[in-house]
């Protein structure tokens, strides 16, 4: 089995050419999702009316169901509503129906990590806010925004470490990002090697969330540079 | 008239916490509110700026006359911004350095430029002697120098009142005599200032008038003199007398 070990470095070039596609899958739900996520977590901070049922319903349904299974309902689910308006939409990249599920399921999880960290604010800074005059949009991005995302950032690292290794997933409704590749590599050699390939494919995802870290700690860093230190 | 309140009332958690208040408050007037814990006072003040918004009952100031109950949004800004507040627990945005707390509101309310704003923000922090903090964060502050930016934010704001809300009773006791002593300097300005506290004697140099509240009511309300020398109603003289250190002797 630990035989083919040449194909741990051959395939590394290769998987390495579709690094700039999982990160589009990483991204691009990323970019989504922290609106959607922001815009759900209103909702369901605010009036109990018909809206923030729905958008409860929403979010325990995506949190509550795998995401391997909601990517195959709407890759297969999604043309069949279509259908029913005429629409025909067989022909749209896999990477679609991809995105469309995964957003879903991230902004569930955004939204809540978000709603927990508002939960955790001084509600004393938001009465500052209006007391020097701002309209609630001021209050919103001034001082809401910024504290709250001050103390969601570790639950939003942890969400987006595995939003990345998610990625990996895709390659089950066709997409081919880095794992989509590696599965055809191993294909290609009728699994001789395997394992090193899927080495080869896992060193890449860590080194990616490594970078993910770096990131997020120095954006930690930053938001809580007027915190007293502990030191 | 500078501000004016109807028929105040407010009810929270099914207590009745205001029961059918009015005041009126002439301009450049200083009116000192005493009264025990839970008498209503802060409840009081807080209706004035809809941080708590009254059940029922109008406010009134500088022209502007607002229904508690059927407020619109932009009339309740409209308020908030002839009023500025300074809070028991300073409240200064903690992601702010001392000089933008002062600032934000002259720059995204008022949309004074940014370059003017700073200049006058750093004229308040000097007459307060906290020039030299003026890029600190509040965390880097102490009580007493926060209180003293949380005044100047009001300050730049050229509010027409300036609600102050037990602005000293989170202070340490060796921090207070600044604070108040900011708080003369503001007195002396002329800008009408409606002041919740516990510092008799603040209230007794500086007010033009002292209100004593108890249970949802102002019970008295005369000159300093009259109301903490010679008070006629038996609450105040309770009250007063529990602030004198002329506790009920208990044995345990």
């Amino acid at each position: 089995m630990w035989r083919g070990h040449e194909l741990f470095i051959t395939s590394l070039p290769s998987l390495v050419e579709y690094i700039p596609v999982t990160l589009f899958y990483f991204l691009v739900p990323t970019a989504i999702s922290m609106v959607l996520g922001t815009v759900i977590c209103l909702v369901r901070v605010g009036k109990r009316n018909l809206l923030y049922w729905l958008v409860s319903l929403f979010v325990s349904f995506f949190r509550g169901t795998p995401g391997l299974v909601q990517i195959y309902l709407v890759f297969f689910g999604l043309p069949e509503i279509f259908a029913i308006f005429g629409m025909n939409i067989n022909r749209w990249d896999a990477g679609i129906f991809y995105v469309i599920a995964t957003c879903c399921n991230f902004s569930s999880f955004v939204s809540e990590a978000l709603r927990g960290a508002y939960g955790a604010i001084d509600k004393d800074q938001i009465e500052a806010g209006y007391s020097i005059g701002y309209n609630r949009w001021q209050c919103f991005w001034y001082v809401t925004a910024p504290l709250t995302l001050q103390v969601a950032l570790p639950n939003l690292k942890n969400l987006e470490i595995d939003l990345l290794k998610g990625t990996a997933v895709a390659y089950v409704i066709g997409v081919v990002d880095v794992m989509g590749r590696a599965d055809k590599i191993i294909a290609l050699h009728r699994g001789y090697g395997q394992i090193w390939i899927l080495l080869a494919a896992a060193v890449i995802y860590f080194l990616i969330n490594v970078v993910i870290e770096l990131v997020f700690n120095l954006l930690t860093e930053y938001f809580s540079r007027y915190e007293r230190g502990l030191t | 008239m500078m501000l004016e309140l109807k028929n105040i009332k407010k009810q929270l958690g099914g207590k009745e916490i205001l029961k059918d208040v009015s005041l009126s408050i002439e301009e450049g007037e200083v009116v000192v509110i005493l009264g025990p814990s839970g008498s209503g006072k802060t409840t009081l003040l807080r209706t004035i700026n809809f941080l708590g918004p009254a059940d029922s009952g109008t406010v009134s100031i500088d022209g502007l006359t607002v229904d508690s109950c059927r407020a619109k949004r932009s009339e309740v800004q409209e308020i908030r911004k002839k009023t500025a507040m300074v809070f028991q627990h300073y409240n200064l945005f903690r992601n702010r350095t001392a000089l933008k707390n002062v600032t934000e509101g002259m720059v995204r309310v008022q949309k004074v430029p940014k370059k003017e704003a700073e200049r006058r923000a750093m004229e308040l922090l000097e007459n307060v002697n906290l020039a030299d903090r003026a890029n600190a964060y509040p965390s880097q502050l102490s009580g007493g120098q926060q209180q003293r930016v949380g005044i100047c934010r009001a300050l730049a704001l050229n509010p027409k009142v300036i609600l102050f809300d037990e602005p000293t009773s989170a202070l340490d006791p060796e921090l207070v005599g600044e604070v108040l002593a900011t708080m003369r300097a503001v007195a002396a300005t002329g800008i009408t200032m409606i002041v919740v506290t516990h510092e008799i004697s603040f209230a007794k140099e500086v007010a033009d008038r002292v209100l004593y509240m108890e249970g949802g009511v102002i019970v008295e309300e005369g000159v300093p003199k009259e109301i903490l020398e010679n008070p006629k109603d038996e609450k105040t003289i309770r009250f007063l007398s529990s602030l004198l250190g002329e506790y009920t002797d208990y044995s345990i």
